[in-house]
C-alpha cells in the first residue's frame, strides 16, 4: 500500500457520509470504510487509500421494537453496545464473531463474518433484513424493511454482506434478534471427531459446536429446560462454564485463514493440515480456522480445499503471504458477473481497491 | 408482437417440434397464473434441459424477444405473466430430483420439481424439505426460488433463500453460471442471494441444490378459538413476545374457517371469531414445554377450546386446511384479490381492524388467513369478476389496505413477490435512488430488459391501467 | 378460481407439464367456447379428450369446483360438435349395441375366450389386452345368494356388464364376502350396464337410456343397499340415480360399515394399493379399503409416493388416448415396483387390466387383484 497523505473522514451522519463519499469519488480518490478496525486484515493489500472513513461516530440504535424482535443500528455501533442493549429486553443478535470485542455491526456484514452460532442461525445473510447503503455517487440506497420477512424487490442486503465495502459503505442495518434461551449449557469432552459427531447425531442439535486442533470440544444447547437437560445428558459430555465463549471469540491468531469447505469434506481437508498445527473448527458447518506457518502451507492447503468445493482466504496475515498466494484464492467462475455489478455500483473503483476479489 | 415463422422454427430446432406451442387458441390458456392479471404469451417453450434454456434464451437475445419463466403458474402476484408478449418458458418438463445426499442433507433439483415432492422423495431419509408455500402441492421449486417463496413454517424455519444453497442460472445472454453451492462463504459477491427473490427478472433457473433438514422427532400441532381477530392478534403478540418462536404460527378468521370447513371438515370451530394454529417441533421434552407455556398464553388472551391433534393424520387434516385456505374461499365468491404485506408483528391488531373497516367501507367480504407469526396478513377480498361495476371497489380496497400495511411500517409483500401487481406501489418504500440500485442490478445482468419484463419496477406507462380493463377470465360461464 | 392447486394432481399435466392438459387450462377451455371467445376446433377438444376424468383435481380442490360434472358436460358439447373419428364412432357404436346388452356381450366374451385358448387373437384383438377369460360369472338360478348364518340386511348386487367377463374371480369373491357379512345377495334379473362408460364418453343420452330402464329393475325388489365391486360403476350410480340416493355402496364402504366377521387365516403377502379414480376421487372411498386389507392378520400393506394418482387405464382412454395412457401407466409402475409388494390390489376392471397389462410388458412378476379376493382368501 503506497500511504499518502491519508484523509481521515469521521461522518456524524449518513447524509454526512454519503457528500463525504461523493466528494471523493468525484475528485478521484479512493475511499477506505473502517469500523473497529478487528476486521481490516482480512482481504487483499489496498492498492490505494486516499481517505478513510471512520464509521464510529455512526454509533446509534435507531430503533428497537422489542416485541417485535426488530433492531435497526447505524453501522458504526459495536457489536458488544448493540448485545448489551438488546439484553435489556432479554434478546441477542446471534453474532459472535472471532477477534472480538470491538467488531462494529457494520465491519462485520461487509466482512461476512460469523461465529460459533453460525449452527444455529446462520450467518447475518440470515438474518439481516433491512440495509442503507452509500454509493460513491453519494446516493443512499435502501432496500429490504423492517419487517422479518420480506420480498419486495431485490435482495440487495445479500450483495453487501460479505462484500467487503467494494459496492457501497453500509450506514445502517436492520436485524431480526432472537429471545435469549430459556436454557443455555454448555459442555465440553476431550473426544475430538468422535465426540464431535455424536453430538451431531443426536435428535438436538446444538447451537453452537466447536472443535480444537487438541481434541477439546465445547458444545452449547439452546432450548426448553427439559429438552436441554435430556440432551446434555444425553451427550455425556462434563459441564463448562458459558465463559469458554467469550475466550474463544477472542481467537486471533497473528496469521491465521478460514477454510469452508462442504460439511462432508471438513474433516479430511483439516486433516491434511501439517502436525501440530493449531486450528477449530465448526463440523456442523464446513468452517475451520487455522493458524498457518507459511505460504507454502497455505497454498498446499487451499488446493486441498478448492478441490473439495470450497475456499480459503486469509484473516490476517503479512504483506509478503498475502503478495505470494493472494488473500483470497482462485478467483469465482462467475467473476466476470461480479465485475460488472461492481462497475456498475463503483464505477471509477474509488471503493477499498484491492481488498476485495473485485 | 408475434414471433416469426422463422423465429418459430428456430425455437423449435432447438426443443422439438411438440414443445414448442404457438397455437392462438392455446396460448390463451397459459395467459393466466393464480392472480388477477392476465396477458397472452406469443409462444409456451418447453425446455428439457439446461442446455434449451440456454439456447432458447441465445435466440430470444437475438431477437429481442421477452422471455418470462413459468414453473406450474401457482403465483400469485403475476410473475409468470407475459405482460410485454413474448416467450413464456415453462420448465414443468425439467422435473427430475436429481439426487438426494442423506449425508450431506442436500437435494439437486431441476426447477420444475413439484416442492412437495422434494419432501415425500427426501422422507425415506428422514429429511424434508422445509419451505412450505400453502400452494407446495403443486408449485415447483423453480418457482419458489423465483420468488423466494415462504409458507406457515419459515417462521421458524426462515424461507426459500435461507435454504437454497447454490444454483445453476442462465442469464439474459444465454450463459451458464453456477452460483454458490455446498460449501459456505464463496469467494466473491453472493450471486446467489440476489437471484433468489429476483423474480424472473435476473435469470431463468435450471438447477437448485437446497438444503434439507432432518425430520422432527415430535411435533405438537395445537388449534385455540379466539373471541375476535384482535384478541388472536394479541395472543400471537403475546407468544412471540415470551421468547417462544414456534414451527408454525397461522391464523383464520371466522370467514375463512367456514370456507375450509365445508370442504376439509378438519374440526376448525367455525362459531369462533378467529382460530389460531400453532405448531412446534423438536424432541419430545422441547414440544411438551413448549405446548404447556403457549397454552398458558394463549388462555391469557381470551383462547378457548384449545385442542391438540391426537394424530399424525388428524395434524395433516388441520394443515390441509390451513393449506386449502384460499382456494377454499372459492366457496364464498368466484373470485379473490389478495395482497400479503407484512407488518411489525406488534401491529396485527390494529391493521386488521384497518382491513376490517377498508372492507365495510368498500362493502366487500373479507377472509384473512395469514402468517400470523410473521405478521404477514393475507386479506381476501371476496368478489365476483361478473360484475365489472364491482372491480373498481376491489382495487380500491386493496390498494387501501396495503397503505395501511405501509403506514404501520410494513412491507409491499412477504412472500408472493412484486411481480405485475405491486410494482406500482414500490414508490410508497423505496426512493428513486433505492430503486436505481435495484435497477443496476437488472441494468447489469440484463441490459436490453428481457428477462420478465413489466415487473418489479414501477412502469409509468402502466400506472392508470386498472384491473376492469385488464383481461377477464374464467368465471363467466356459471359453473359454480 | 385458478388457484393451480389441482396441477399437479392431474396424471397429463405430471407427465407432459402443459397448462393445455391441466384441469385448470381445460375448465379455462371450456368457458372460453362456452363465451364464444375461442373457436370450436379438433386442436383443441384433443385437450377435452386427453383429460382421464379421473377427478383427482376435483379431490384435491378446495374450493369444490364440480370438475367431474363440468368435463361431462363439455364432453357431451365435443360429441355434439364434432365430426367422429372412426375410431370414436366405432368405440361409441361398441358402448350401444355391445356392452349395454349383456347377453351380447357375454356371446363376445365367449367368442373372446374361444379365440384365446386356440390363439386366434391377431383375429379377435380385444383378446391380446384383455385378461385370459375364464367361465362368465353366474349368478345362482333362483337370483339369491343367501347369508351365511345371521342375516341380518340384504343387498342388491350389480352384475354389470364387462366384470363377469372379465373378472368372475372378483365377483365370487365379493359375494361370498358378503354372505359372510350376514347378506342375502340378490341379482335384480335382466339389469342391464349402468351407463357409465357411456356417460364419460360423452354419450349421455344412452346413458340416460340405460338408467331409466335399470331404475325400473331395481324398483322390484327390496334391499339395504346397492352393492358395487366395480369403482366407475359405483360412482356413475351414485351421480347419476336419485332414485338409489344413499343406497348404493361400493364394496369396501359396505363391509366397513357392516363389519366383517373375524378373519380366520393368515395370508402373508406384501400388498400396495391402487386408488381406482372412480372410488378415491369421485367416492371419496381411500380410508375404507385399506382398512379392509390391513385387518388381515399377515398382510403388510406399502404405500405407493401415489398410490391416489390414475394408472392411466380410465374406462376406454386405454384405447382412444393409448399413447398418453402408456406414459401414466409407466409412471404408475415405476412408483408400484418400487415399493417392493408382490401383490397390487385395486377397485375396479379397468384399473385391474391397465396395471396387469403394464406389469407385463416390464416382465414383472407382480400380481393384480381385486380387493374382494385378496380379504375372501382370509376365511
Amino acid at each position: 500500500m503506497v500511504v499518502t497523505n491519508v484523509a481521515v473522514v469521521k461522518p456524524r451522519s449518513a447524509d454526512e457520509l454519503a457528500s463525504s463519499l461523493r466528494e471523493a469519488a468525484a475528485a478521484g480518490k479512493s475511499v477506505t470504510p473502517i469500523g473497529g478496525g478487528r476486521a481490516a486484515t482480512m482481504g487483499g493489500l489496498l492498492e490505494r487509500c486516499d481517505v478513510e472513513l471512520r464509521m464510529t461516530a455512526l454509533d446509534r440504535v435507531i430503533e428497537h421494537a422489542a416485541a417485535d424482535m426488530v433492531v435497526t443500528v447505524e453501522a458504526g455501533i459495536q457489536l458488544e453496545a448493540l448485545q448489551e442493549h438488546l439484553a435489556k429486553s432479554g434478546q441477542f443478535l446471534p453474532l459472535d464473531p472471532f477477534n472480538s470485542p470491538g467488531h462494529t455491526v457494520g465491519g462485520l456484514l461487509a466482512g461476512g463474518w460469523t461465529g460459533p452460532l453460525r449452527l444455529r442461525y446462520g450467518s447475518a445473510r440470515d438474518f439481516t433484513i433491512g440495509i442503507r447503503v452509500a454509493l460513491p455517487d453519494g446516493k443512499l440506497a435502501s432496500a429490504g424493511g423492517r419487517v422479518v420477512k420480506n420480498v419486495s424487490g431485490y435482495d440487495l442486503m445479500k450483495l453487501h454482506v460479505g462484500a467487503h465495502g467494494s459496492l457501497g459503505v453500509i450506514v445502517a442495518a436492520s436485524f431480526k434478534v432472537f429471545p435469549r434461551p430459556l436454557r443455555d449449557v454448555t459442555v465440553e469432552s476431550q473426544d475430538g471427531w468422535t465426540a464431535a459427531d455424536h453430538v451431531l447425531s443426536l435428535p438436538m442439535a446444538p447451537a453452537a459446536l466447536e472443535l480444537f486442533s487438541d481434541g477439546r470440544v465445547i458444545a452449547r444447547y439452546f432450548g426448553s429446560p427439559d429438552a436441554v437437560d435430556v440432551t446434555v445428558k444425553a451427550t455425556g459430555w462434563a459441564q463448562a462454564d458459558e465463559s469458554v465463549w467469550r475466550e474463544h471469540s477472542r481467537s486471533a491468531p497473528a496469521r491465521w485463514a478460514r477454510i469452508a469447505t462442504p460439511r462432508t469434506e471438513l474433516r479430511r481437508v483439516i486433516e491434511s493440515l501439517p502436525a501440530g498445527a493449531r486450528w477449530w473448527c465448526s463440523p456442523g458447518t464446513g468452517l475451520a480456522h487455522w493458524s498457518f506457518g507459511d505460504a507454502a502451507e497455505v497454498e498446499k492447503v487451499r488446493k486441498l480445499a478448492e478441490a473439495a468445493g470450497g475456499s480459503l482466504v486469509l484473516m490476517a496475515a503479512p504483506d509478503d503471504v498475502k503478495n505470494e498466494v493472494g488473500a483470497w484464492g482462485t478467483p469465482p467462475p462467475t467473476l466476470d458477473v461480479m465485475r460488472r455489478l461492481k462497475d456498475a455500483f463503483d464505477p471509477h473503483h474509488v471503493l477499498n481497491p484491492g481488498r476485495f476479489v473485485v | 408482437m408475434p414471433l416469426t415463422p422463422q423465429v418459430i422454427e428456430e425455437l423449435r430446432r432447438i426443443v422439438g417440434r411438440d414443445h414448442v406451442i404457438d397455437g392462438a387458441d392455446d396460448l390463451r390458456i397459459f395467459e393466466r397464473d393464480a392472480s388477477i392479471e392476465g396477458a397472452v404469451p406469443d409462444a409456451v417453450v418447453l425446455p428439457a434441459n439446461t442446455k434449451q434454456v440456454s439456447d432458447v434464451m441465445k435466440v430470444a437475445a437475438r431477437h429481442r424477444i421477452p422471455v418470462v419463466p413459468r414453473g406450474a403458474g401457482t403465483g400469485l402476484s403475476g410473475g409468470a405473466v407475459t405482460i410485454r408478449g413474448g416467450i413464456a418458458l415453462q420448465v414443468t418438463r425439467m422435473r427430475r430430483i436429481l439426487e438426494i445426499d442423506p449425508v450431506a442433507q442436500t437435494a439437486l433439483v431441476e426447477p420444475g420439481v413439484v416442492n412437495q415432492e422434494l419432501s415425500l422423495a427426501a422422507a425415506p431419509h428422514h429429511l424434508f424439505y422445509a419451505p412450505d408455500p400453502s400452494s407446495q402441492k403443486a408449485c415447483t421449486i423453480g418457482g419458489n426460488a423465483a420468488e423466494n417463496s415462504g409458507g406457515p413454517h419459515c417462521l421458524y424455519y426462515g424461507v426459500t433463500t435461507n435454504h437454497v444453497l447454490g444454483m445453476e442460472v442462465v442469464l439474459a445472454d444465454g450463459s451458464v453460471h453456477w452460483v454458490s453451492g455446498d460449501a459456505p462463504d464463496r469467494v466473491g459477491l453472493d450471486l446467489c442471494g440476489v437471484l433468489v427473490g429476483s423474480e424472473g427478472t435476473l435469470c431463468a433457473i435450471t438447477r437448485i441444490k437446497v438444503r434439507l433438514l432432518r425430520t422432527p422427532p415430535s411435533i405438537a400441532t395445537l388449534l385455540a378459538a379466539f373471541p375476535s381477530i384482535e384478541t388472536a392478534s394479541q395472543a400471537v403478540s403475546g407468544v412471540i413476545s415470551s421468547g417462544i418462536v414456534p414451527a408454525a404460527l397461522e391464523m383464520m378468521d371466522q370467514v375463512t374457517v367456514g370456507a375450509v370447513e365445508a370442504h376439509y371438515r378438519a374440526g376448525y370451530p367455525t362459531d369462533a371469531g378467529a382460530v389460531l394454529l400453532v405448531e412446534v417441533d423438536g424432541i419430545p421434552e422441547a414440544t411438551r414445554e413448549l405446548i404447556v407455556a403457549i397454552r398458558d398464553v394463549l388462555a391469557k388472551n381470551q383462547g378457548y377450546a384449545m385442542r391438540e391433534a391426537q394424530s399424525p393424520a388428524e395434524r395433516d387434516l388441520l394443515w390441509a386446511g390451513r393449506k386449502g385456505a384460499i382456494g377454499a374461499l372459492g366457496r364464498i365468491k368466484p373470485n379473490y384479490y389478495l395482497h400479503d404485506g407484512v407488518v411489525p408483528r406488534s401491529r396485527l391488531p390494529q391493521v386488521l381492524s384497518a382491513v376490517g373497516e377498508i372492507g365495510e367501507h368498500y362493502r366487500l367480504p373479507v377472509a384473512n388467513v395469514f402468517h400470523a407469526g410473521d405478521g404477514n396478513l393475507h386479506p381476501n377480498i371476496l368478489f365476483d369478476m361478473r360484475d365489472r361495476e364491482v372491480l373498481h371497489q376491489v382495487e380500491d380496497a386493496g390498494e387501501e389496505m396495503l397503505r395501511a400495511v405501509v403506514e404501520l411500517g410494513g412491507a409491499l409483500s412477504g412472500e408472493h413477490g412484486i411481480g405485475l401487481e405491486k410494482n406500482a406501489y414500490m414508490p410508497w418504500v423505496f426512493s428513486p435512488d433505492d430503486l436505481d440500485a435495484m435497477h443496476r442490478v437488472k441494468d447489469t445482468l440484463d441490459p436490453n430488459g428481457l428477462l420478465n419484463p413489466g415487473k418489479i419496477f414501477p412502469d409509468p406507462s402502466r400506472r392508470q391501467v386498472r384491473l376492469a380493463g385488464r383481461t377477464g377470465f374464467a368465471v363467466e360461464a356459471k359453473w359454480w | 378460481m385458478h388457484c393451480g392447486l389441482c396441477l399437479d394432481a392431474c396424471p397429463t399435466f405430471r407427465v407432459t407439464g402443459l397448462e393445455t392438459e391441466s384441469p385448470r387450462g381445460r375448465i379455462y377451455l371450456m368457458t372460453q367456447w362456452k363465451r364464444g371467445q375461442m373457436t370450436f376446433d379438433e386442436k383443441q377438444v384433443k385437450h377435452i379428450d386427453l383429460c382421464l376424468g379421473c377427478r383427482t383435481c376435483e379431490a384435491v380442490c378446495p374450493s369444490g369446483v364440480p370438475y367431474g360434472r363440468i368435463i361431462e358436460a363439455g364432453r357431451s358439447e365435443v360429441e355434439r360438435m364434432r365430426r367422429p373419428t372412426a375410431k370414436r364412432w366405432i368405440a361409441k357404436t361398441a358402448l350401444r349395441q355391445l356392452v349395454a346388452h349383456p347377453r351380447r356381450l357375454r356371446a363376445f366374451g365367449a367368442m373372446t375366450r374361444v379365440a384365446q385358448a386356440v390363439r386366434l387373437t391377431s383375429v379377435v384383438s380385444s383378446g391380446r389386452q384383455l385378461p385370459a377369460l375364464r367361465a362368465a360369472f353366474k349368478p345362482p338360478a333362483d337370483g339369491v345368494a343367501p347369508a351365511i348364518g345371521t342375516r341380518p340386511y340384504r343387498v342388491a348386487f350389480l352384475v354389470g356388464c364387462v366384470m363377469p367377463i372379465l373378472y368372475p374371480q372378483s365377483h365370487d369373491a365379493a359375494v361370498k364376502l358378503l354372505q359372510l357379512a350376514g347378506c342375502d345377495v340378490w341379482f335384480p334379473q335382466n339389469e342391464r350396464c349402468c351407463g357409465a362408460l357411456h356417460a364419460h364418453n360423452g354419450d349421455l343420452q344412452e346413458a340416460e337410456r340405460l338408467r331409466d330402464y335399470n331404475s325400473r329393475v331395481y324398483a322390484s325388489g327390496q334391499f339395504d343397499a346397492l352393492v358395487v365391486d366395480s369403482a366407475g360403476c359405483g360412482s356413475h350410480l351414485k351421480d347419476f340415480y336419485p332414485e338409489l340416493k344413499g343406497r348404493v355402496k361400493d364394496l369396501s364402504e359396505w363391509l366397513a360399515e357392516i363389519g366383517m366377521p373375524q378373519p380366520k387365516r393368515d395370508v402373508k403377502v406384501k400388498v400396495t394399493y391402487q386408488d381406482a379414480c372412480h372410488l378415491a376421487h369421485a367416492q371419496r372411498i381411500k380410508k375404507q379399503p385399506r382398512e379392509l386389507i390391513r385387518s388381515v392378520p399377515g398382510v403388510q400393506l406399502v404405500e405407493m409416493r401415489h398410490p391416489d394418482i390414475c394408472c392411466g387405464a380410465a374406462g376406454l382412454y386405454s384405447t382412444l388416448e393409448a399413447q398418453m395412457s402408456r406414459r401414466i401407466l409407466d409412471e404408475k409402475i415405476d412408483d408400484l415396483t418400487s415399493t417392493g409388494a408382490e401383490l397390487v390390489v385395486t377397485a375396479n376392471p379397468g384399473c385391474q387390466m391397465q396395471l396387469a397389462a403394464g406389469l407385463s410388458a416390464r416382465g414383472s412378476q407382480v400380481r393384480v387383484e381385486h380387493v374382494s379376493e385378496l380379504l375372501v382368501r382370509a376365511y
